[in-house]
């Protein structure tokens, strides 16, 4: 709650003091990154979008109304419209780009084969995540990488907590279902 | 046979807890394959969804510029007046402009009216 309040007043002086929004965007640089990145597929391309998306919330700011949201998802909503339209412009085809293998987690005492396994069915995931439609996708970053709970989920893609659920749960049973035809 | 409100529960009780907003208690959820694949799933989701940083160079580059045209902005000009209740003037200019054109209307439909009574007792 206090964290929420102090939100409210950084983001009231940051309308008028650049100071404050130095402060925003450093809270917020790596959590918009992420989930550019996720939604583009390559470290230029989120470079680029992250940086509109910071000039855009500088440009607006001073018009912008607290409505009870976490001042995070009025920033989602910004990169989901960049997004949207970098996906547009660019007639982008879901292909999975090299930044991907860069993409490892931790590696373990495994053998190469059984990395090699392994990266291979990490490929498959995030292609699989990557023909999603985009509010899907949206939902999987803004919940594993971003960490989100439910409700603040629905704040920031407009929808209720319930229906956030359930989406969840369509988005699982369609990522299943294209899993299972890439292995057959 | 679990129904789709339970299933839609547990996948979400599970995603909380994967994220850390809940206290985990691995293999507690069901016994069914199919809801069970669905919370494999889930795990490798976890696996592979990591939060990714961007070059410091970068993020330090981009708060630069970024606090250059906050300053810009500050010490340039500020919005006018018109600027700043443009809406409201374009708003209020609209509805005067539609009051005038209904007036306008109804003067000429009384001015005819008259014009017309006239001429006709004339001519009667």
């Amino acid at each position: 709650m206090d964290k929420l309040v102090d939100e409210v007043a950084l983001v009231e002086e940051a309308k008028t003091d650049p100071g404050a929004f130095g402060l925003l965007y450093e809270r917020y640089v790596d959590k918009i990154y992420s989930y550019v990145y996720y939604r583009t597929g390559n470290h230029h391309d989120a470079e680029d979008l992250t940086a509109k998306v910071f000039h855009q919330a500088l440009t607006h700011i001073p018009r912008y109304v607290q409505r009870g949201a976490p001042f995070s998802s009025w920033l989602y909503r910004i990169a989901h419209n960049l997004v949207a339209n970098w996906h547009r412009d660019h007639s982008r085809r879901q292909i999975i780009s090299l930044d991907r293998l860069a993409l490892v987690g931790p590696q373990g005492d495994d053998g190469p084969f059984q990395q090699v396994a392994q990266g291979e069915r990490r490929d498959a995931l995030l292609a699989a995540i990557r023909g999603l439609p985009p509010d899907r996708q949206q939902l999987l970053i803004l919940k594993f990488v971003e960490r989100m709970p439910n409700a603040q989920i629905g704040q920031t893609m407009g929808r209720s907590e319930g229906a956030i659920k359930s989406l969840y749960h369509r988005t699982l049973v369609a990522l299943r279902q294209e899993l299972a035809g890439q292995a057959s | 046979m679990m129904n789709r409100r339970e299933v839609r529960e547990i996948l979400a009780t599970q995603a909380d807890e994967l994220i850390g907003l809940r206290s985990r208690h691995k293999g507690r959820f069901t016994r069914n394959d199919q809801v069970q694949s669905l919370l494999d799933l889930a795990e490798q989701l976890q696996g592979v969804l990591v939060p990714m940083e961007p070059n410091t160079n970068y993020r330090r580059r981009l708060h630069g510029e970024l606090l250059l045209e906050a300053q810009g902005r500050r010490v340039g000009p500020g919005p006018n007046r018109f600027q700043q209740h443009r809406k409201g003037i374009l708003i209020g200019a609209a509805a005067v402009g539609s009051v005038a054109s209904v007036a306008g209307v109804v003067v000429a439909f009384v001015w005819r009216l008259r014009h017309g009574r006239a001429a006709h007792t004339a001519t009667g």
